[in-house]
């Protein structure tokens, strides 16, 4: 009799943990599924008692999203806005008879004296996914019969209101086979009826009493073949060889665990539950053989899908001994990541799982903010256009687009919103305009504009320092009028650069700060005012309405900033101006709202632009307003100060990145990816993406449009 | 990655005769000669015959299929067909029978609420009844539980 590790203590209670499988192909070349199962059986190594593998799949299908669009479809106003989400309800309803969806879900049991989030903390550390301590699904719910004709099932009491038969199968011998992440067990998953898997682990034998236990069968073998007396048993020659390699693995480090596999299957006749039970010994039998329970052991076995004891289920043990490495390929099913939950929005088709992946990135208090990055022409645009489009249609979240070519107008014509181009020749943006609600903080920011529009800091030498002083000073002297109630400065009244010059010109007390002041004055009038290169765009009454003009609720607004192309300097501000507008307004309520802006190293390269940057992106996210910063090269967001806004962005959306892999391969930031995600990155097709949500989900999507976003943005 | 499955490193299966496995052999041949020793005691002529019967039968309720022995089978077979008759009908001869081997009968029918009902919980307390003082004889009482209103 071999003792085991565990305490037998009856009294440590199971912890249940939910976790969250994840997408194998992310993990798919030779490294990656030898650092996937060199995880797994680290924590399989320390495991002291008993615990169960668990994996339900059932059927699933979209129709709570469905549901959920035609509601809101009935419930808005907006006309338009209930078009969208009848359109979308067609995509969900086509992809739904398209497909055969199934919602997958794994949970561990774990007898342990530890408390349930430190399980789930070690779980979800160890495999590197989401683990929460739940509890587990019923694999039936009311109640069930057994029945012996025609053969033993399990069928439901009363009405049956479209529960399932049921029947189980237990393991009974393990054969010499390889297994790998991808066989046995994940095609068993993949035939599409629902069932479960357990992976039972009733006990992991002591290290020396395991070893003990193996060095005994070793020599009882070869007292066995010595005495053999002219005839030959391979068996025992193989099985000396097995127990030699088993002692090899624990001297390594592994442990070695009893394990048994129990799978239940159902189906709504009995003739389907036969034959789908027979698939599925067919499918296992060249790896493991599958019994079909009967009578008492049917009943019993439907334990093994609860957080009942091995011990308490009473089955005949028919346990396998594996080592840690063994039975971490047996956990393949966490791997198998199926249909999610359908809350929040599509972001897209899993590639290779086939099955639309939803993200809700409104389910905390505070915004979500993303960052987007890929080469032109990969399909940023037109998903950005499609994300935004649904954000609006199914959560009625509005949104303000930046973007720099002109691609706006197919959002403002899907909404039948104006489109504001601000134009070189046409658009004043005064830089006194009111965007902060204390006199300090304009100050500065209208500071920052005219360090931009100067090309240069004012700070840093003795000089500087006096010239900001003397600029902030004019600027409290313009808005003097208005200190105690900065915010009901209206943009018609504001006062305008070249009054701003004149008030600067003649300030300072000495003649050399007088001297400094008016050169400070000339150099500002000089690009601003009268002929300078800035003047039209900056000298003058704001010709935008970027308020809400006593509005509770701002529409969607799409601002492009084309018509500039040919001044950086000037997108930047332009760029700065809006966002101020919007931030400005964002601090006056908590709605969700989606801030895109696109090309922001255009922002980045301007110090000062920067700065105002990293802080509207802290103030959006207390505020529920969604950043999305886009741009081409990842390497943008990973320099300097750009890093705050990739650091608080922790949704990361990579469309083709083949110029610039180093930073995912040198920063930090990216440890997380194997060799696998690094390859897909570098070898993204058009329209494909990484969906990198931080601490929760790293998948590989596709984009895939409804027919109506197609139409509306297909130019894009 | 791959692993190869190895065999059963705790369990002997030395080579027996016939394809039957050595230990089935001698199990079988324990249970003929207990056998034959308590037909000889009742038969002192003709005890032979009941122990090679012994030994046959013993063979034979230990083949295994599914991992059972056909003994281990039968014995389940048998209490299944008692707890499903004795759950159908308690008050029967067979009803009785299963009560008096105290059968699980509960097993025919299932709950899925308490077979799959979730662990208990850690009682929580609530410390928003909590009543704190800042010196512990300050009203006479010092730091106390407060009943919930």
């Amino acid at each position: 009799m071999v003792a085991t590790r565990s305490r037998r203590k009856e009294d440590v209670s199971p912890r249940t943990v939910l976790i969250e499988p994840f997408d194998l192909m992310m993990h798919a070349t030779e490294d990656g599924v030898a650092a996937l199962q060199q995880r797994f059986s680290a924590w399989l190594r320390t495991l002291d008692g008993p615990a169960r593998f668990l994996c339900w799949q059932m059927p699933a299908d979209l129709n709570a999203k469905i549901e959920e669009v035609t509601q809101t479809a009935r419930q808005t106003d907006d006309r338009a806005r209930a078009e969208m989400c009848m359109s979308y309800r067609r995509h969900y309803e086509r992809l739904q008879e398209d497909a055969e969806f199934q919602r997958a879900l794994c949970g561990m049991v774990v007898w342990s004296d530890e408390a349930g989030g430190t399980v789930a903390n070690g779980i979800a550390s160890a495999f590197d996914t989401l683990a929460v301590e739940a509890d587990l699904p019923p694999l039936f719910e009311g109640r069930y019969t057994l029945r012996e004709a025609p053969f033993s099932h399990l069928a439901p009491v009363g009405r049956p209101g479209g529960r399932p038969f049921w029947a189980i199968l237990n393991s009974y011998e393990f054969l010499p086979a390889a297994w790998n992440f991808f066989r046995p067990i994940p095609p068993l998953l993949r035939m599409n009826f629902p069932m479960a898997l357990c992976i039972d682990i009733p006990e992991t034998l002591d290290r020396n009493k395991a070893v003990d236990a193996v060095e005994g069968i070793i020599q009882a073998y070869q007292v066995h073949l010595v005495s053999l007396r002219g005839g030959e048993d391979s068996r025992a020659i193989t099985r000396i060889n097995d127990c030699r390699r088993t002692l090899q693995e624990i001297n390594q480090g592994d442990a070695l665990h009893n394990v048994h596999i129990s799978i239940a299957v159902a189906a709504n006749t009995l003739d389907k539950l036969r034959s789908r039970v027979a698939e599925v010994i067919t499918e296992a039998r060249s790896y493991f053989r599958l019994r079909q329970e009967v009578g008492e052991l049917l009943s019993r076995s439907v334990y093994f899908f609860s957080s009942a004891k091995s011990t308490q289920v009473g089955l005949p043990n028919t346990t396998h001994p594996v080592t840690s490495r063994e039975l971490a390929l047996m956990l393949a099913p966490l791997g198998y990541r199926k249909l999610g939950v359908v809350d929040g929005v599509l972001r897209g088709e899993a590639v290779g799982g086939k099955y639309p992946v939803f993200h809700n990135s409104w389910r905390d208090k505070r915004a979500v903010h993303e960052v987007w990055v890929g080469q032109s022409g990969f399909g940023k645009t037109f998903s950005l256009n499609c994300l935004l489009n649904r954000e609006y249609a199914e959560n009625g979240v509005p949104f303000d687009m930046l973007e720099p070519m002109g691609h706006g107008i197919h959002l403002a014509r899907a909404f039948g919103l104006p489109w504001y181009v601000l134009s070189a020749q046409s658009t004043c943006l005064n830089p006194q305009d009111v965007m902060f609600p204390t006199l300090l903080e304009q100050t500065s920011h209208t500071i920052r504009i005219y360090e931009t529009v100067m090309g240069r800091s004012l700070s840093g030498g003795q000089r500087e320092n006096l010239e900001r002083g003397l600029l902030a000073q004019a600027l409290e002297i313009v808005y003097a009028a208005y200190r105690n109630d900065l915010e009901s400065l209206s943009p018609d009244k504001t006062p305008t650069a070249d009054f701003v010059c004149d008030v600067l010109s003649g300030l300072g007390e000495k003649d050399h700060i007088k001297q400094i002041a008016k050169d400070l004055a000339d150099e500002i009038a000089a690009l601003v005012t009268g002929s300078g290169p800035w003047a039209k765009f900056l000298n003058g009454t704001t010709t935008f309405d970027f308020g809400r003009s006593g509005r509770d609720w701002i529409e969607p607004r799409i601002f492009s900033f084309h018509e500039l192309e040919s001044d950086p300097t000037m997108t930047a501000l332009a760029y700065t101006q809006c966002l101020a507008a919007i931030r400005r307004d964002s601090l006056r309520d908590e709605q969700p709202r989606v801030i895109a802006v696109d090309e922001v190293y255009r922002m980045l390269r301007h110090p000062s632009l920067l700065d105002f940057l990293v802080e509207a992106a802290k103030t959006f996210r207390t505020r529920r307003k969604k950043l999305i910063s886009i741009d081409q090269q990842m390497s943008v967001f990973m320099e300097g100060k750009a890093r705050l806004i990739f650091e608080n962005s922790p949704i990361r959306v990579i469309f083709s990145q083949k110029q610039g892999m180093n930073v995912f391969r040198e920063d930090a930031a990216f440890q997380h990816f194997n060799e696998q995600h690094l390859n897909i990155i570098s070898a993204l097709p058009r329209f494909h993406f990484i969906l990198d949500v931080q601490d929760e989900f790293i998948g590989y999507l596709a984009s895939t449009p409804t027919q109506d976003e197609l139409r509306r943005f297909g130019s894009t | 990655m791959v692993a190869e499955l190895k065999s059963h490193v705790l369990r002997r299966d030395e080579k027996g005769m016939f394809g039957i496995p050595f230990k089935r052999l001698l199990g079988a041949g324990i249970a003929g000669v207990v056998v034959f020793m308590i037909a000889r005691i009742l038969f002192p002529i003709g005890a032979i015959p009941f122990g090679f019967f012994g030994f046959i039968a013993a063979l034979i309720l230990s083949a295994q299929s599914g991992g059972l022995s056909l003994y281990t089978r039968l014995l389940y077979r048998v209490r299944g067909w008692l707890i499903i008759a004795a759950a159908s009908k308690p008050d029967s001869l067979v009803g009785q029978l299963a009560e008096t081997l105290e059968l699980p009968t509960h097993l025919v029918l299932l709950d899925g609420e308490q077979v799959f009902a979730p662990n208990e919980k850690a009682v929580e307390v609530d410390l928003s009844q909590w009543n704190t003082y800042a010196a512990p004889d300050e009203d006479g009482e010092g730091l106390v539980f407060v009943e919930q209103l």
